[in-house]
């Protein structure tokens, strides 16, 4: 009787599980669980970042794309206003040694604090590892995970995929616009869009 | 990407249009503007298939050089990057249409997969003349913006002009061109034959595209025209039917709600390729 209970649990949570496994970053399923170093050699989980609401922003700051967000302060003015409200801001660096944006811990703090950046912290992922997780493809590339471990948007930064800083002011920002309507409890418009940027810089595989 | 974002993106940019115009003064005051124009990486060249403005319909070209392991492209990007854009200034009674994309290559960087273009790619552009077309010469100008990668990505932007009649020093160069324009639009892709049918069912993870040609077909790469529909990454899946093929597409990341069709661009190893369109069933 009881073994009958168990599995009367335990198939469910199977059925569930499953298709999370065939692609990781599904909005509205847990967000994938990372572990990331910083800068300053911290250890940031997504575990211990339960209950509060949590940005992924993928940067390489040689990206053109990223230069257009860096550059007219676009992404500094969105860090400062939504680390204002509580949300934490990782930027994360997934370029591999050699590429594009890879760079090293003082260096990354370096352009930081040159650029004015405040993110919450700046997660070092030379490996690619937490990259290839949240299958981030482009600089920028933005998530959103709400404080209950929700991917809750996966995609673009805005909706202009431009280079062209100008294109900035008239942009509908996708990260604004999420926060904005979850912590507001309302439902999210636009959960998934197609992320516009350079490609993330991963290492070549031999072939390549 | 729609229509209505693209143009204000363009009303952005006429700022460079206007400064382009502002130092480039009237043609028949000063040495004709120029038909090239070089860039890091690249140089691009505005060419045509005539020597002289006529009525009816003629081709231009935008024509990219790259240095070798650089690409720019396609109508539709693929994981990263963004297509050229241009825009034109014409003299009154010429219009043309947009870009006319020849076949793609796929290129895999590092696990992402673009559509684009390397070397040296031609980009032809359809342009109409009215039938009472000036005698005195004419510029026609092409503002242009591209993002251009290889292992790192640069944004570029030219604007480049040709004086109708064509100068001595050009005229030479047209039989050239013209082949070249020829060449490049014999790579785009054709629509379909009528007789061709295609279809796609979709799946939880996957569509399954059919598409039947009247014969055996043994390989087929499907290069898709919409963003977000199909994983760009993912190993198309190939299954010779009697009288076409069956490909299994993975389904993309940003995929929300099945679309009521998946358009591409089929193409075969001869080098043929056609524009598809797909009506999706569950």
């Amino acid at each position: 009787m009881r073994h009958a209970t168990i599995w009367a649990v335990a198939l469910p949570l199977i059925f569930v599980a499953g298709p999370f496994i065939a692609r990781a970053a599904n909005v509205g399923g847990p967000a994938p669980a990372f572990t990331g170093t910083d800068t300053k050699g911290k250890t940031h989980t997504l575990a211990g970042l339960r209950g509060k609401w949590v940005v992924l922003e993928w940067h390489n700051n040689g990206c053109p794309y990223v230069r257009k967000h860096y550059g007219s302060g676009n992404m500094q003015a969105l860090q400062r206003e939504w680390t204002g409200k509580g949300v934490v801001w990782l930027t994360v660096i997934s370029s591999a040694p050699g590429m594009q944006g890879y760079v090293t811990a003082a260096d990354a703090d370096a352009y930081a604090a040159q650029s004015k950046a405040v993110p919450t912290a700046i997660l070092l992922d030379p490996k690619g590892e937490i990259g290839r997780l949240y299958d981030a493809r482009t600089t920028p590339h933005v998530y959103v995970v709400n404080p209950q471990g929700v991917l809750i948007y996966n995609g673009a930064i805005d909706d202009k995929p431009s280079t062209n800083p100008a294109d900035v002011a008239t942009a509908t920002n996708y990260v604004s616009a999420v926060l904005s309507e979850a912590m507001a409890g309302k439902p999210v418009t636009t959960p998934t869009t197609r992320p516009y940027g350079c490609s993330v810089k991963y290492a070549r595989l031999p072939q390549d | 990407m729609a229509l209505p974002s693209r143009t204000r993106r363009w009303l952005s940019g006429g700022a460079l249009a206007t400064a382009a115009l502002l130092i480039c003064p009237a043609a028949d005051a000063q040495p004709a503007p120029s038909r090239s124009a070089y860039a890091p990486h690249v140089t691009v060249e505005l060419i045509a298939d005539r020597d002289h403005a006529r009525p009816g319909t003629q081709w231009l070209g935008l024509r990219f050089a790259l240095e070798p392991g650089w690409h720019i492209y396609w109508q539709n990007p693929g994981d990263s990057g963004g297509p050229p854009e241009v825009q034109w200034q014409l003299p009154t009674g010429m219009m043309t249409s947009p870009i006319e994309w020849p076949l793609p290559q796929r290129i895999d960087v590092g696990g992402l997969v673009n559509y684009g273009y390397q070397n040296t790619v031609v980009l032809p552009v359809r342009l109409a003349v009215a039938a009472d077309v000036p005698t005195s010469p004419v510029v026609l100008r092409a503002t242009l913006r591209w993002i251009m990668c290889r292992d790192i990505c640069v944004s570029g932007a030219a604007s480049i002009a040709l004086t109708w009649p064509l100068d001595d020093r050009d005229r030479g160069g047209v039989a050239s061109w013209s082949q070249a324009i020829v060449r490049a639009r014999a790579l785009v892709p054709q629509p379909a034959p009528p007789a061709w049918q295609a279809a796609a069912v979709a799946g939880k993870d996957t569509f399954t595209l059919d598409l039947v040609t009247g014969q055996r077909e043994r390989a087929i790469s499907f290069f898709p025209l919409e963003a977000n529909q199909v994983d760009d990454s993912a190993p198309q899946v190939l299954i010779s039917l009697d009288r076409g093929v069956r490909l299994g597409l993975r389904k993309s990341a940003q995929l929300v709600k099945d679309p009521s069709a998946l358009r591409g661009v089929v193409s075969f190893p001869d080098g043929r390729a056609f524009e598809i369109t797909a009506p999706v069933s569950r």
